[in-house]
């Protein structure tokens, strides 16, 4: 009580007065002090909410959210009837982070006082050399090969990232390594394309390669043939998923994001081929260019109703599965991409125009006496003094299409071959489809004129002769060839020539593979068979070979009412023969005879003995 | 204050259910993603059983399986036609 007495006295009322001042100041200066930082903390906040909003978001997903691609699955391509030409195979890729490997030496020097540490580490270190034992077993590599990739030190001061230690393994080798839970093992799903068929249809279906996104995805891309040329339509789109990853790396929800996009698998493309008649056509031609030595062979079979590709073969082939070690020449599909002179297989077209024309009739007569034209001879092999037009065709007359076709305006002749694709591309979406060659009307001479009516001073590919041939088969409706099965969509066509001169046309070139015509070795039992042997000299270095040639036969049956066309050409035959009618026609007979067997077509004439040809 | 009361149970209990119901979103999202996996190893097994069956049925195979056997393919050219249309 005294002290608080004494307390009270030492403080007075004015000293009391000041001291509750400075109290009250203290406190204020607190509180403003507390204000000022609320202030500070909120102004932070807000600048946080609204200025770097998307910076802050981005680097708080970062730490959660994932963005996992979904790879689109590329498209198989089929044949007509389903079968399965190209398909994804899935595979594994084994990736190794190096920056994951084990150091045991460091650690075991860490521990190197606690026993019971250093051996547990020792173990560690045994199992993973065991691991490193099967796996070097299963992934076919040698064990040191391995242990210097699992050797972190043969990282050191090289640049970060995954390394892929083995692409496209089996499936269950993968899930063997799996189990084996190795440090800085990583395994991808990747898929690698397959053709079950290997080489038959290498040159029509084409090669891909694989190739890395921006995002070290793999895709399978296309790189030549129809697998280039849809390869938008069979690669689909990747998709994207925005989830969420606990500390183990396991996805354990999904975000709503927009960045989230559905994967669209690629389309299946089904052809218009056939493998049945594929697989023949390539029996029949491989045998052909081996028995006669020849560079190499080309077929092409059409359906002659709808301008739909049946069959197109090369031979020689290669491996589509391992096609860089094949030579670039071998992968073209020459039907297509590459020319040649049509020689007498032209004949057809320029007799059909002047029918077309009412300038011949098949019964007309021409003089087919040898005569000059701007000092060279046209002539034929066998001398006849004259032919109907029937004739031209059947013994192949090259003085009588000469003379048919000086009948013809030159920019008739000119428009009308345009029309039929001669020097336009056939538009069957094939890459690289080559368009030919015709040299416009005014550049032509009366020689020029004389020899393009027997094939001469013109290139077109195999396909574009089979084209142009579908005038005869389908009622003078030029068809457009397609590599893709119509189904119930119509071909498209353009009228061309008059449907009675198609009559005539099928009854004139019936007469090649009866009895006295050039083609009769392409005749099939039961079956009316129209058709052209043709045989051209090769032009090599500008200049025309008396060596190489190119045999060839075009045709369609049954002649009445046409299923199929086949164009056969066997480039540079060696051995017994070259002519069209000798080396393309029995190609042609047989490839014919399988596929109108495959189809299931009924032979119009009876036929009361086997004939066996030479 | 019983009303204070009352807002703070339902507050809480809303975010133990928020919570339980999100841990079990997260069950089933990891039942839908074992779901799918094992719908894609089904559907790589379906794969590969595909190519296989193109495998065994490439021509070339069946030709020398055939062959091996003393089959072979009629010759087309040379057949004879039992009825004519």
């Amino acid at each position: 009580m005294l002290v608080q007495e004494n307390y009270r006295k030492i403080r007075t009322n004015q000293e009391r007065k000041r001291r509750r001042i400075s109290e009250n100041t203290r406190i204020n200066l607190v509180l403003a002090g507390l204000f000022a930082l609320f202030v500070v903390v909120f102004a932070r906040v807000v600048y946080f909410q609204w200025s770097e909003v998307s910076k802050w978001e981005a680097h708080g997903n970062s730490i959660y959210y994932r963005k996992v691609p979904i790879i689109a699955e590329r498209g198989r391509i089929l044949d007509r009837n389903g079968v399965i030409l190209a398909m994804n195979e899935p595979r594994r890729n084994i990736i190794l982070d190096p920056y994951q490997l084990p150091k045991f030496d460091l650690e075991k020097r860490k521990v190197q006082n606690k026993p019971a540490l250093l051996a547990r580490v020792k173990q560690n270190e045994q199992d993973f050399y065991r691991h490193l034992d099967q796996l070097a077993d299963w992934l076919g590599e040698t064990r040191e090969e391995l242990y210097a990739q699992f050797n972190y030190r043969n990282y050191e001061g090289k640049p970060k990232g995954d390394r892929y230690l083995k692409r496209k393994i089996d499936k269950l080798v993968a899930d063997k390594v799996k189990a084996l839970h190795l440090p800085g093992i990583k395994i991808a799903p990747v898929a690698a394309r397959r053709y079950p068929d290997g080489s038959l249809f290498a040159q029509i279906v084409g090669v891909t390669k694989v190739d890395v996104d921006l995002q070290n995805n793999e895709r399978i891309i296309g790189l030549e043939g129809l697998e280039y040329q849809f390869d938008r339509y069979l690669r689909g789109k990747n998709g994207l998923r925005v989830m969420v990853q606990d500390n183990t790396g396991r996805y354990i929800d999904n975000v709503s994001s927009d960045k989230n996009t559905a994967v669209q698998d690629g389309r299946d493309l089904v052809l218009s081929i056939d493998k049945n008649i594929q697989s023949a056509t390539m029996d029949v031609l491989r045998e052909t260019v081996q028995a006669h030595q020849a560079t190499s062979g080309s077929a092409v079979v059409l359906d002659a109703k709808t301008g739909e590709v049946l069959a197109m073969v090369n031979y020689p082939d290669f491996n589509p599965s391992q096609f860089t070690k094949y030579d670039v020449k071998l992968r073209r599909n020459y039907a297509v991409n590459d020319l040649m002179e049509p020689g007498s297989l032209f004949k057809p077209l320029v007799i059909a125009k002047a029918l077309d024309e009412g300038k011949v009739k098949p019964d007309t007569w021409i003089n087919t006496n040898p005569y000059v034209v701007q000092n060279h001879r046209i002539e034929d092999v066998g001398s006849h003094a004259q032919l109907t037009v029937t004739g031209i065709i059947t013994k192949s007359s090259n003085v009588g299409s000469s003379k048919v076709m000086a009948l013809l305006d030159s920019k008739d002749v000119f428009d009308y071959l345009v029309s039929i694709g001669v020097g336009r591309k056939p538009n069957s979406g094939f890459p690289g489809e080559a368009a030919g060659i015709l040299h416009n009307w005014k550049q032509w001479k009366p020689l020029d004129k004389a020899t393009l009516s027997y094939g001469y001073g013109v290139q077109m590919s195999l396909l574009q002769l089979a084209r142009a041939y579908t005038i005869f088969t389908n009622n003078g409706q030029l068809l457009t060839p397609t590599f893709l099965k119509l189904g119930q969509n119509a071909p498209r066509t353009i009228p061309v020539i008059k449907p009675t001169t198609a009559k005539w046309m099928r009854s004139i070139m019936t007469t090649v593979t009866e009895p006295g015509g050039t083609g009769t070795r392409a005749a099939i039992p039961g079956f009316k068979v129209a058709g052209k042997s043709g045989t051209a000299r090769k032009l090599i270095h500008g200049r025309y070979s008396s060596n190489d040639h190119v045999a060839m036969f075009a045709g369609y049956a049954p002649a009445e009412n046409p299923r199929l066309i086949v164009v056969v050409g066997i480039d540079s035959p060696r051995v017994d023969g070259y002519y069209g009618g000798v080396v393309a026609a029995p190609a042609f007979g047989q490839i014919m005879a399988s596929a109108l067997s495959i189809l299931g077509e009924i032979p119009s004439e009876p036929v009361t003995a086997a004939k066996k040809q030479p | 204050m019983k009303l204070n009361a009352c807002l703070l149970i339902v507050t809480v209990a809303s975010a133990m259910l928020l919570i339980s119901m999100r841990s079990q979103t997260r069950g089933y999202f990891g039942l839908k993603e074992n779901q799918k996996r094992l719908m894609q190893n089904l559907e790589e097994e379906y794969r590969l059983m595909l190519l296989e069956k193109a495998q065994l049925t490439n021509i070339d195979r069946i030709k020398k399986k055939a062959s091996s056997v003393g089959m072979q393919l009629p010759d087309f050219t040379a057949r004879r036609a039992l009825k004519a249309k």
